[in-house]
């Protein structure tokens, strides 16, 4: 049993003539008992006949011949496609092929859980640590102290034979 | 000829093919496109892409639709493009100054140009996806089976932006 919620959003199927002969009985016996979908049904056939007046003028527009044009376009080439015309294209080609888009959509989603699995499991890899001892005022060892910047200080460390290079910022009085 | 054989044959080169297309469907692909913009001039240029772009793309065409859907399709989609990009116009309160009496004879009471002007702003005013479906329901007579194929959304969706731009349309003209 429909709402009248339903038969409301039925009328413009009745109007329409898209109702099935089930569909068509139910309405036409609920539109006999309620006086809000009747008038309703009323709006929305002089709805119709309003569009039908507006645009009478449009109707009797003659369409140019398209050929002249459509020949020219035809000859400068295919015109380039922007990328929502492309995506578009994508979307649209996926309608026709409902087995090749149930294929993308079971390849995207294997791509997208193996590589959350891959993100998630992946283990955290940690470089290797070396330690070298070394002297300020060693041969090969530079330490140089600057000031880049009022309330920074940095500190730079280089080795030329490890090929080492240190820097420390300290800002604000943090590390 | 049928049209499928004539899209084979433009698929396959022959250009005079294509030409007995254009000149088969021109009248109703101006017609969406001159109901949906509004104007000779872009709805001939829509038109003319319309056909323009369904020649580069015969070749996949795969011939499920039947070709003036897939025509049809392509004219909407370039129409409500151009739509989109447009800055609106008309408002829907500029269409609604006056109230429509539709319980009494409106033709009675207002000039019919005044009423058309009126009216064709409401419709004007409203969002393209809504429009769409108005238009091809109204004007082009389709069914909501014949729409779902040419905006390409199930029938539910059809029906739901049907009973929308009615809605909208009847209070723009305050007719409820």
């Amino acid at each position: 049993m429909m709402g009248h919620r339903r038969y409301r959003r039925a009328l413009d199927a009745y109007v329409d003539g898209e109702l099935s002969d089930a569909e068509l009985t139910r309405v036409q016996a609920h539109l006999a008992g309620c006086g809000t979908c009747s008038r309703e049904l009323q709006h929305l056939e002089e709805l119709r006949g309003l569009l039908r007046q507006a645009h009478e003028e449009s109707a009797a527009e003659a369409a140019p011949a398209l050929w002249p044009g459509v020949r020219a376009r035809i000859a400068r080439g295919r015109p380039p496609r922007s990328f929502m015309a492309w995506i578009r294209g994508i979307w649209e080609a996926s309608w026709e092929r409902p087995r090749l888009s149930l294929a993308g959509a079971l390849v995207t989603a294997f791509l997208v859980l193996s590589t959350g699995y891959w993100m998630w499991e992946a283990p955290v890899v940690t470089p290797p640590v070396h330690t070298v001892a070394v002297e300020p005022g060693e041969e090969g060892v530079d330490v140089q102290a600057i000031d880049p910047e009022e309330g920074v200080s940095a500190m730079v460390l280089t080795t030329s034979g490890e090929g080492l290079k240190v820097i420390w910022v300290v800002a604000q009085g943090q590390l | 000829m049928e049209d499928h054989q004539l899209v084979e044959r433009s698929r396959a080169g022959d250009v005079a093919a294509f030409e007995e297309l254009v000149k088969r469907h021109q009248a109703r692909a101006y017609a969406i496109a001159y109901r949906l913009l509004g104007n000779r001039e872009d709805a001939q240029e829509a038109a003319q892409d319309a056909f323009a772009r369904a020649y580069f793309a015969l070749a996949g065409f795969r011939g499920t639709a039947q070709f003036r859907t897939w025509l049809y399709r392509i004219v909407v989609n370039l129409s409500t493009d151009l739509l989109r990009r447009r800055k609106p116009e008309v408002s829907t309160e500029d269409a609604a100054i006056q109230p429509v009496d539709g319980r009494a004879n409106p033709g009675e009471d207002l000039d019919r140009r005044e009423l058309r002007q009126r009216v064709s702003a409401a419709v004007e005013a409203l969002p393209p996806d809504l429009k769409t479906v108005i238009l091809l329901r109204e004007f082009e007579g389709m069914s909501y089976a014949e729409i779902a194929r040419v905006i390409r959304r199930p029938i539910g969706t059809v029906m739901s932006r049907l009973f929308h731009a009615r809605q909208r349309l009847q209070q723009s003209l305050r007719m409820s």
